[in-house]
């Protein structure tokens, strides 16, 4: 591949780097973007972008290939100027990426695969939102643009072809999962917390934020109930009530620091009858336990321990983690793509050079042929444009045909042999009947062949055209 | 004609099958969107197969045993499509529900064509028919609770012994698979005691008696009381999810008595062929 820029990533992640230093690199406190910085301080690199999540801090840069040198000192400079770390502590805990790695690590951090729990959603969104800082201070280009584009609409085809994402990961949630999976949908379910503590509440989020038809709490002393009852907007029990709220529940979130089972087996059977043996999913989260584990022996009653739900939560990483192979085989295939993308990039503009040129001079030409025929019907006008823009195409079909087969090869030489042959970086410049004249003598002398009559029965028609 | 349409039928169900095979590894919308597709064409064919065999049947007044059981097979679909269209959804029935579908196709294609209901010269009552469409029907609705009830005894089993697989995964929540349920006993229900009735009434009106305790009738009666009792406790003590489906398989092991069993092989009334 011979292009020329980089594409150079420099980060550090939760694998490389403790705590102590990432924060001090994410530029929380300074009042002014990273990338403004940069932009100020380090002008040597085409286009930006800055990533820093609580796992990571990564720079994403597009640099000419020959700045390369001259750019990583002044950004080691300006991290040192920024930190209160010296260069030579630091360098070991980054690494450095380009090109070819670069994409593929940008795509597997979309995707998750590099995150601490494998497959986690946000890091899409903070991608997407360090992409929109990157147009804010206008250090995306061409090459950037194209690539979170390209990044997003990866992170997308992995979600939705793998089960990278599949599966909870989360205690709370596994929780939430195994109740949908019990109790259908949960709009018409009543949630009973039992203990008011930190613990239950976060539990009970889910539930709350998918819209269960009420919350009962239930605790030792009725006060912290209350409290906890006006914030989810539900009813409050006190320990000796538990009875009455069981019969109400579908779902029970037991949570007490209590140090024995404060749910015994008898207590859940003598419930079952008036509840008319609804199903009933009991979720203990305490430890020691709440709940007496005998009470999963009981009909239509579903008893997880925090235990059971660990376990649950560990088979479906390690299946993310089987998922993530698949997402790795799609995300090269992309990343091949995108280099292919790249390599047109090099020979892009001398196409659309190449196009202008000719289109110019069409229009010229137009232009003074209209003005001599001025009795042409809308029709014959049309027909001409038709005429010349196929010509045009035509005629063109051939050097792009010649830079796209060739530029594999011989790489830059096919561009700038086009460039010389079509004056493209020189200024634009009339060419006048005598230049054609004189061109055409020259032709005339020199190949005595067949093509001779041709050529020159043209530009016979093309004079008679222009008298 | 019909034998067109009957081969058409069997084969796009078929396809149709390894499509919801496909959704069940996948679980993508789109393989169940054309699985369900294709299964409606077949539905079709099979439909207008019905049309032109109860024409035959009435101008002949010659009903083969192969027919109730071809009838079974379209209703099972029938039931699917009523279920999809309902806000219950358990779209994964289908991989289940169309092996048992396939299995009348073949049965009702290999059974000889000369098994004949013992009937045959009462079809123009007006009782016969609706004794045999509202038999046929409670048999379908019953057929259906039993591959729902299998659906939910395999997820219920993964999901109390703490072994989250395959089944978990694929399966629709033990909640509507338990709904499900309820409503094929419901209308199971409705329609057995409608066949009994019109039976009834027609066997007065034809040979002069109501009840006669032939084997298929007492077989049927069993199978009427479990239903019976299956609603009563569901209602009032509140028998469900575990116990309602294995009490739906309990009703399946006497159905298949009274369907093959005594329907082909038994000495009497309603003996098919004799």
């Amino acid at each position: 591949m011979d292009l020329d820029i980089t594409i150079l990533v420099i980060g550090l992640n939760h694998k490389t780097a403790p705590v102590e230093i990432r924060e001090k690199l994410a530029f929380k406190n300074s009042s002014l973007h990273p990338l403004e910085k940069l932009k100020k301080e380090v002008s040597s690199f085409k286009e930006g972008l800055f990533l820093s999540t609580c796992n990571r801090v990564e720079f994403y840069f597009i640099l000419e290939r020959n700045q390369k040198n001259r750019f990583l000192t002044d950004f080691f400079s300006f991290i040192e100027n920024e930190s209160s770390f010296k260069w030579k502590d630091l360098e070991p805990h980054f690494y450095f990426l380009e090109n070819e790695k670069a994409i593929k690590h940008l795509f597997e951090v979309a995707c998750g695969l590099d995150s601490l729990v494998i497959g986690e959603p946000q890091i899409l969104g903070q991608v997407k939102s360090a992409y929109k800082e990157a147009l804010n201070y206008r250090t995306s280009g061409i090459v950037l643009n194209r690539l979170l584009h390209k990044c997003f609409s990866v992170a997308k085809k992995v979600r939705t072809e793998t089960g990278i994402g599949g599966g909870a990961v989360s205690i709370s949630y596994a929780a939430y999962r195994l109740a949908k999976k019990i109790l259908g949908s949960l709009k018409d379910k009543v949630v009973l917390l039992v203990g008011a503590g930190e613990m239950a509440e976060l539990a009970c989020m889910h539930f709350v934020s998918e819209g269960v038809k009420k919350v009962l709490i239930a605790n030792r002393t009725l006060s912290k109930a209350v409290e906890l009852a006006e914030k989810f907007r539900g009813e409050a029990y006190s320990l000796d009530e538990l009875l009455n709220a069981l019969i109400k529940a579908d779902i029970v979130i037991s949570s007490t620091g209590a140090p024995n089972c404060i749910i015994t087996k008898n207590m859940i059977a003598s419930v079952l009858k008036p509840r008319k043996y609804k199903p009933l999913f009991v979720i203990d989260i305490a430890v020691p336990r709440d709940v007496d584990p005998e009470v999963n022996n009981l009909e239509n009653v579903y008893l997880y321990d925090i235990d059971d739900l660990k376990s649950v939560v560990e088979k479906n990483l390690k299946e993310r983690e089987k998922e993530a192979t698949r997402a790795k085989t799609i995300i090269e295939a992309e990343v091949l793509k995108f280099q292919k993308w790249l390599k047109e990039l090099g020979f892009y503009p001398t196409l659309r050079a190449l196009n202008e040129k000719a289109e110019k001079l069409r229009q010229k030409e137009l232009a003074k042929t209209f003005k001599k025929l001025k009795n042409l019907s809308e029709e014959e006008k049309e027909a001409i444009e038709i005429l010349t823009r196929s010509l045009i195409q035509k005629l063109l079909y051939y050097p792009i045909n010649f830079i796209k087969k060739s530029y594999h090869e011989e790489g830059k030489y096919a561009i700038s042999l086009i460039r010389q042959i079509f004056e493209l970086d020189e200024p634009f410049k009339e060419i006048s009947d005598e230049d054609l004249n004189v061109l055409s003598c020259e032709i005339d002398k020199d190949i005595p062949s067949d093509s001779q009559n041709d050529s020159s029965k043209n530009f016979n028609s093309k004079k008679v055209l222009i008298q | 004609m019909a034998d067109l349409f009957f081969f058409l039928s069997f084969c796009i169900y078929l396809i149709s099958w390894i499509g919801f095979i496909f959704y069940f590894k996948t679980l993508k919308k789109e393989a169940l969107k054309y699985a369900q597709l294709v299964l409606l064409v077949g539905f079709c064919f099979h439909t207008l197969f019905w049309i032109l065999k109860i024409y035959q049947i009435f101008t002949t007044s010659l009903l083969s045993f192969k027919h109730l059981l071809n009838f079974l097979s379209w209703e099972l679909v029938f039931i699917y499509f009523l279920f999809t269209i309902s806000p219950i959804k358990i779209y994964t029935t289908g991989f289940f529900l169309l092996p048992l579908v396939l299995i009348f196709f073949l049965l009702s294609f290999f059974f000889p064509q000369e098994v004949f209901s013992p009937f045959s010269p009462h079809f123009k009552s007006f009782w016969f028919p609706l004794h045999a469409l509202t038999g046929l029907l409670s048999h379908g609705f019953l057929l259906f609770g039993v591959v729902t009830s299998l659906m939910y005894i395999l997820q219920e089993r993964e999901i109390k012994k703490k072994h989250l697989g395959l089944f978990f995964k694929k399966l629709p929540p033990l909640e509507y698979l338990d709904r499900v349920n309820e409503k094929c006993l419901y209308l199971g229900f409705i329609f057995l005691s409608f066949a009994m009735i019109s039976g009834a009434i027609w066997s007065e009106l034809a040979f002069g008696n109501y009840w006669r305790w032939s084997p298929k009738e007492v077989i049927t009666l069993i199978l009427w009381l479990i239903y019976a009792v299956l609603i009563h406790q569901r209602i009032l003590i509140g028998w469900r999810g575990k116990k309602a489906s294995y009490m739906f398989l309990l009703g399946f092991s006497i159905w298949l008595i009274s369907f093959f069993v005594i329907n082909l092989f038994s000495k009497g009334f309603h003996t098919y062929g004799s």
